[in-house]
């Protein structure tokens, strides 16, 4: 299924125009007035910059945004009328890097695992996702560490790897394939060294990373360490529970549903982002609540990140993007909380 | 940071620790350019505490948020001791002033900062690190690419530090790890005046487009509000409520109601402001949350002398009065 | 929307409305059309709906197929519940449902049953008592041992009195705290599986001593399911015949809002119903 193809990046403003035909909202990575890397909408190709680190927010609050209404209710005399009548537009999600398009097949697995979630499965499905080769990581950033290589394209229906003064395009899936007459014109035969481009770029990106550890052991031995408070408790006495990391988190998907009124008579349900991290998230209408201390908070994420997932849809919910470093107000690092962890898994194995 | 300043630290705190007792502190997290607070409740942690130039956080909201941060100072039985910056006494200052803590169970060692690094100015100039390292005024850094590179702190250093405002509680008793000369020459030399934040803001119509154009970023993730030293509300902060009639306070997130979570934090924070920064440097929208309570600040400061922090017995102008005192 | 939209609840009018306690009420609910009843297991739960205020899980008290309608019992314990107890006969509520596992009900035939019910706890098993009722040959015999805090917090106190009178069936009570009028058993519930009880469960004393053939299903408030689970260690019951069904916070009912998360489950699908073998596997935070 995979043919690749040379588009010069001259013409990467005509891409987006025929893009933009059947796809009228193209959201990409760009600058906003404080020089600070965000995803927004591009209406015009020089808005573009590809060759920074990653936004700090992550792209999912245009699949799963921080607000949203789910329907709308109105009483006549005592009996309620509902609606939902939400519309999504087509998109694109431009230059996504592996980690979130990881991030974004852990998400689409996990919002349609048992009942399907309408509201993400119709803005998904109007979405075209253009991935990219990632060459500019954070020292924050590690993707390969958890299995995500810079240059992967899974996940993407089109995937883009900078080749210079081109890009080398290549067609993913049927919804990409369907599309590709319109870009004819632009789209120019690849040569044979282009199919070293990807390698080598992975290569050159591997090298920039800060460091790369081994988290083979971490899924499995972490059960047995999760009774050792201590280890959590490092990073537990010092965080703020914040939940700052949760909501830039490109996985973290945990929500609260609330009511609302309107008017008198007509009001709407709609749901948030929640973050485990707070103390309201797990308490009963008891008032018990089972997780009222932090390091059980914190341990939880954790686990949820580095073990749960695993064993209900056999994939890590950590992608390695680095954002909940870059955010978090007291430098809590979960490459050091991932690393201990592993330390501890093989030691119990000993 | 000066090179001794570490050390001292350090043997200060072996000498000072005592059985039960509780550090907070900074150590490296495992980025170069982040240090981050570090509690410490046994002896032997204390030879991996890291002073340095990126110690940024304002280590007193461990002390006021009691049941968040667990370690109740109450409750504890020893005491705690605090390696603070002298812009962060300010907060403790305040603290005590309100009553949140116990000033006989804390130990407050201040130390000789030359600085603490903005690290968004930081990589606009270098890019990603791999490597950096502070010695005098010179900064040493490597990139990602293993490329070396050098610039001088003071180019990189935060606003709030060029403008020396470093006050040492001279009321208090606290131990000084350093040379006390040598620290207020430095602040003598750094002191590039005070840019008032609405200088030019003189009609209201410019002040709410700002207001209304940087709370719009606002997602409600709580950041500013658990970082700051003076909300000690912690666990009965009134949005944390679960069961508040609807529609007093909504978790939607829009314009209207993210002016009410902010107005309502201002008004219950602003007199206990001590101007620590902390609110902006957190946001993950970067909303610029100082321009609000500086602009107050400042007006407390013109209208009542009141400065939030500088002494630990003057009450809070808008919590007292005097009989007579016409009504504000 | 095009595909089928399970966050939107179905209306229901309520038929009928009951003081069970001190605020607890019982509601019957006209059952929707949509919802077919035979699909409806004990131990399942529903989202109930008060529009403007929120939703609710509550689970199913009981079916009742023949006139369509389902039983809930509630408790007012916040801003929902509170105006739910405010609604009139008449009024419209939405619910959406069923979600959850349930009791394995075909799995039990052949089987004895003890019930050991805290409080409001009894609500959920009223359920499988009804299915026992229904199915009396295919079951051994049923025990029903239900305690509260005081006599005033019973729930469902006519239906004990006609449940006492049926076959197979043994109904025990108990308060925690003695009182004036009260001639009955008084201490926590747990002790009706304590050898030393003289009022000890019937089942285990008599027929099934060797807990050969008896399933244990347990509802009650965190601290008497741990209570409970602490006499099951002693007198060695089998782990696998023990079925507790959790709370918890639950604003979905399909394991996507994540509050109900414990472990790798999730309480709203692998749950609310769990044995005592897969609840000892999770980490203790329920």
């Amino acid at each position: 299924m995979e043919e690749q193809y040379r588009l010069f990046k001259n013409d990467l403003n005509k891409f987006l125009e025929i893009l933009r035909k059947s796809y009228p909202k193209i959201i990409g990575p760009s600058l906003d007035s404080e020089e600070k890397e965000i995803f927004k909408e591009i209406t015009n190709v020089n808005e573009l910059k590809l060759d920074r680190t990653i936004p700090l927010k992550p792209p999912k609050e245009f699949l799963f945004p921080q607000s949203e209404e789910l329907f709308k209710f109105s009483f006549k005399e005592r009996k309620f009328d509902l609606k939902d009548e939400n519309f999504f537009e087509k998109q694109v999600l431009f230059a996504l890097r592996p980690c979130d398009l990881t991030a974004i097949k852990y998400t689409d697995t996990f919002f349609t695992s048992n009942f399907i979630d309408v509201y993400y499965s119709a803005k998904r499905e109007n979405s075209l996702i253009i991935g990219i080769a990632c060459e500019y990581p954070s020292n924050k950033c590690f993707c390969t560490s958890m299995g995500v290589s810079p240059v992967s394209s899974k996940g993407s229906d089109i995937f883009l790897t900078n080749g210079g003064t081109f890009f080398l395009v290549e067609f993913l899936t049927e919804k990409a394939l369907s599309m590709r007459e319109q870009f004819a014109g632009l789209l120019k035969e690849a040569s044979l060294e282009d199919a070293t481009l990807k390698n080598r770029i992975e290569k050159r990106t591997r090298s920039l990373l800060l460091e790369e550890f081994d988290l083979g052991k971490v899924g499995e031995g972490i059960e047995r360490i999760y009774e050792k408070e201590e280890l959590f408790r490092k990073y537990s006495d010092t965080c703020v529970m914040c939940g700052a990391c949760t909501f830039d988190c490109p996985t973290c998907t945990c929500f609260d549903v609330s009511d609302k009124f309107l008017d008198k008579d007509s009001g709407k349900r709609y749901r948030t982002w929640d973050s485990c991290s707070f103390y309201n998230f797990s308490l009963h209408a008891s008032g018990y609540n089972p997780r009222s201390r932090k390091v059980e908070r914190l341990r939880q994420r954790i686990m949820h990140k580095f073990n749960y997932t695993v064993k209900q849809f056999n994939l890590w919910s950590c992608v390695g993007c680095g954002r909940c470093i870059a955010v978090c107000p007291v430098g809590i690092n979960i490459k050091s909380i991932a690393k201990d962890l592993q330390r501890e898994a093989s030691n119990e194995n000993k | 940071m000066i090179v001794e300043i570490e050390e001292n630290v350090k043997k200060l705190l072996k000498k000072l620790f005592k059985e039960n007792d509780i550090i907070i502190s900074y150590r490296n997290s495992g980025i170069p350019e982040i240090t981050t607070p570090f509690i410490i409740r046994s002896k032997n942690e204390i030879d991996y505490i890291s002073i340095d130039n990126f110690c940024v956080n304002n280590l007193s909201v461990y002390l006021s948020k009691f049941q968040q941060s667990e370690i109740r100072m109450p409750v504890n039985k020893g005491r705690v001791i605090v390696t603070a910056k002298p812009c962060d006494t300010k907060s403790i200052i305040q603290m005590i002033s309100d009553e949140q803590i116990d000033k006989d169970k804390l130990i407050l060692v201040v130390y000789e900062c030359d600085g603490i690094i903005d690290t968004k100015r930081l990589k606009r100039v270098t890019g990603e690190l791999r490597q950096i390292s502070v010695s005098d005024d010179e900064v040493n850094f490597t990139k990602l690419s293993g490329e070396d590179g050098k610039i001088s702190l003071h180019t990189v250093l935060r606003d709030k530090c060029l403008e020396g405002s470093c006050d040492v509680p001279y009321f208090f008793d606290y131990y000084f790890v350093g040379n006390e000369k040598r620290f207020k020459e430095r602040i003598k030399k750094r002191s590039r005046p005070h840019q008032l934040p609405v200088q030019n803001l003189k009609n209201k119509a410019e002040l709410k487009r700002i207001v209304e154009e940087e709370l719009s970023k606002c997602i409600r993730c709580n950041a500013c509000r658990n970082i700051c030293p003076a909300c000690f509300c912690s666990e009965r902060c009134i949005f944390d409520k679960p069961k508040l009639p609807v529609g007093f306070i909504e978790k939607e997130v829009n314009l209207s109601e993210n002016l009410l979570y902010h107005l309502i934090r201002f008004y219950h924070v602003f007199p206990n402001c001590t101007g620590c920064g902390e609110c902006e440097r957190v946001c993950p929208q970067g909303i610029k949350l100082s321009l609000f309570y500086k602009y107050i600040n400042e007006i407390l400061v013109k209208e009542f002398g009141f400065s939030a922090g500088s002494t630990d017995s003057v009450r809070q102008p808008l919590l007292s009065y005097r009989l007579g005192e016409d009504l504000v | 929307m095009k595909t089928n939209n399970l966050y939107l609840p179905l209306p229901s009018e309520i038929i009928e409305i009951q003081n069970q306690g001190t605020n607890i009420k019982s509601f019957l609910l006209k059952l929707p059309e949509e919802i077919n009843a035979n699909n409806i297991m004990p131990g399942q739960f529903f989202g109930v709906s008060v529009f403007g205020q929120g939703e609710v899980p509550i689970s199913v008290s009981d079916v009742f197929s023949n006139g369509n309608s389902l039983l809930f019992c509630i408790a007012n314990v916040g801003t929902v519940t509170e105006k739910l107890h405010s609604l009139k006969v008449g009024d419209t509520v939405g619910i959406r449902g069923p979600f959850g596992n349930g009791f394995p009900m075909s799995s039990f035939k052949g089987a004895n049953l003890i019930l050991l019910c805290g409080g409001i706890g009894l609500a959920p098993l009223r359920a499988v008592v009804s299915y026992f009722l229904n199915n009396i040959d295919a079951f051994g015999k049923l025990e029903i041992l239900y305690g509260a805090r005081s006599s005033k917090d019973f729930i469902y106190k006519d239906e004990l009195r006609q449940w006492r009178l049926k076959p197979n069936t043994i109904v025990k009570v108990s308060i925690d705290k003695p009182e004036k009028e009260w001639k009955g058993n008084v201490g926590f519930v747990t002790l009706f599986l304590d050898p030393n009880f003289p009022d000890r469960s019937e089942i285990l004393t008599g027929i099934d001593r060797e807990f050969k053939q008896t399933k244990l299903l347990i509802c009650g408030p965190p601290l008497m399911m741990d209570a409970s689970i602490k006499m099951i260690q002693n007198i060695n019951f089998p782990y696998e015949n023990v079925y507790l069904t959790l709370e918890n916070r639950m604003k979905c009912g399909m394991g996507k809002c994540g509050h109900c998360n414990i472990g790798s489950k999730y309480v709203c699908i692998d749950g609310p119903v769990f044995t005592l073998d897969e609840l000892n596997q999770l980490p203790k935070e329920y």
